[in-house]
């Protein structure tokens, strides 16, 4: 397996806050099907999460801006290279439409640190565990590595899997380099399951 | 000029290996940036065989046996293997290292000399390219820097340098040696 540092127990049980701004950037690869073949885009990205807005750009290794996706209030917008913006209410529909594939953004929002969303919206902290498996939202997710980082411990290596009849398989791994959430974030009160 | 220069270059260097650093310029909300910086080294053998390996911050190699394109990312643990022909089409490889009529590719222009560098412009004729423009700065027959421009306006700056020209390598030089454990996503 990944000979990431092990985490310390103290690590393990430590409480987290979920972070409602934070900014994030990491290498992500994205394994989706197009007319039955599987087609593999790999590069960074970088995560800006504000309270009220998320914008999120995809890069090559080279430092080109493939596509950047916006999620505001009003609805979602996807620019990408050489292309008129596209518009949709919702970014999840509106990246399957316009690319055949689509980032699980709400989801996202919870899963790049460590929390699921319950179904009373309350965000939950999955436990700190290397290999830790969560099924949620028809996604499998495994958080297969953790780090820390500004005295914040938060998942590193990060596993999506779904599959739908209408997009087939979708492969998502992430890996989460720069992690500096913003300290006068307004941190949502969270509690951390009791272990059994 | 800058083009007599790079055409030299390519008939003249068959194969070279070196370091690079790159720069990249955030445009954040019209504000310049300099963004992160990266580096690495490279080496090449022309045409369609290349190593374009980025060290820090983060391991990444680029690379090209003749025949595929491997991109191997370490902290993905990933290596993705694609088919050779159009991956490189027109991007900064395909100038520096593949085969030698760039013209098909790209339109050339001069683009001027400042401080001892001649530049040219090498606009893709591809449409579905992320690059808008790659300019690239000649000096003593050699290409030193390079600045990627893409179709949202951000600009990569490619430094090049500890040119080595004509070194001889290897038969299996630029074979691709799979690091061990790294899933495999094949096309």
């Amino acid at each position: 397996c990944a000979n990431a540092p092990k985490l310390s127990h103290e690590q393990m049980s430590r409480t987290r806050q979920y972070q409602e701004q934070i900014t994030l950037s990491g290498k992500i690869s994205i394994q989706y099907q197009q007319n039955e073949k599987t087609e593999t885009l790999s590069g960074n990205f970088d995560w800006q999460q504000l309270s009220k807005e998320l914008t999120i750009s995809l890069n090559s290794p080279l430092g080109q801006t493939i596509a950047i996706i916006r999620e505001t209030p009003q609805g979602a917008s996807l620019q990408q290279a050489k292309q008129e913006t596209r518009y949709a209410q919702d970014v999840e529909q509106l990246l399957t439409e316009s690319l055949g594939w689509s980032l699980p953004v709400a989801g996202l929002k919870d899963w790049l640190q460590g929390f699921d969303r319950q179904t009373n919206g309350q965000k939950l902290a999955v436990p700190t565990k290397d290999y830790q498996r969560l099924m949620s939202q028809g996604w499998q997710i495994d958080f297969t590595t953790w780090q820390e980082d500004q005295q914040q411990v938060h998942p590193k290596l990060i596993n999506l899997y779904r599959r739908t009849e209408e997009l087939g398989e979708l492969k998502i791994r992430i890996a989460i380099l720069e992690w500096n959430a913003d300290q006068n974030s307004n941190t949502a009160p969270v509690g951390v399951p009791s272990t059994p | 000029s800058a083009i007599e220069q790079f055409k030299s270059f390519v008939v003249n260097t068959k194969t070279a290996k070196g370091t690079f650093v790159q720069v990249q310029v955030k445009l954040v909300n019209g504000k310049v940036q300099p963004g992160k910086t990266a580096s690495g080294i490279f080496k090449f053998s022309r045409p369609g065989k290349f190593i374009w390996n980025y060290v820090k911050p983060y391991e990444q190699n680029l690379q090209a046996d003749g025949d595929k394109l491997y991109m191997f990312d370490k902290d993905l643990n990933q290596v993705t293997i694609k088919a050779l022909g159009n991956a490189i089409g027109s991007s900064p490889a395909a100038i520096l290292f593949g085969s030698t009529d760039l013209e098909k590719n790209f339109t050339l222009k001069d683009a001027g000399i400042n401080q001892g560098i001649e530049w040219l412009e090498a606009i893709p004729k591809e449409k579905d390219t992320q690059f808008e423009v790659i300019r690239i700065g000649m000096k003593d027959g050699l290409p030193i820097a390079m600045e990627l421009r893409d179709t949202f306006g951000q600009i990569s700056t490619l430094n090049l340098n500890n040119f080595e020209r004509n070194p001889n390598f290897g038969a299996s030089e630029f074979k691709f040696v799979m690091p061990a454990g790294a899933e495999v996503l094949r096309p």
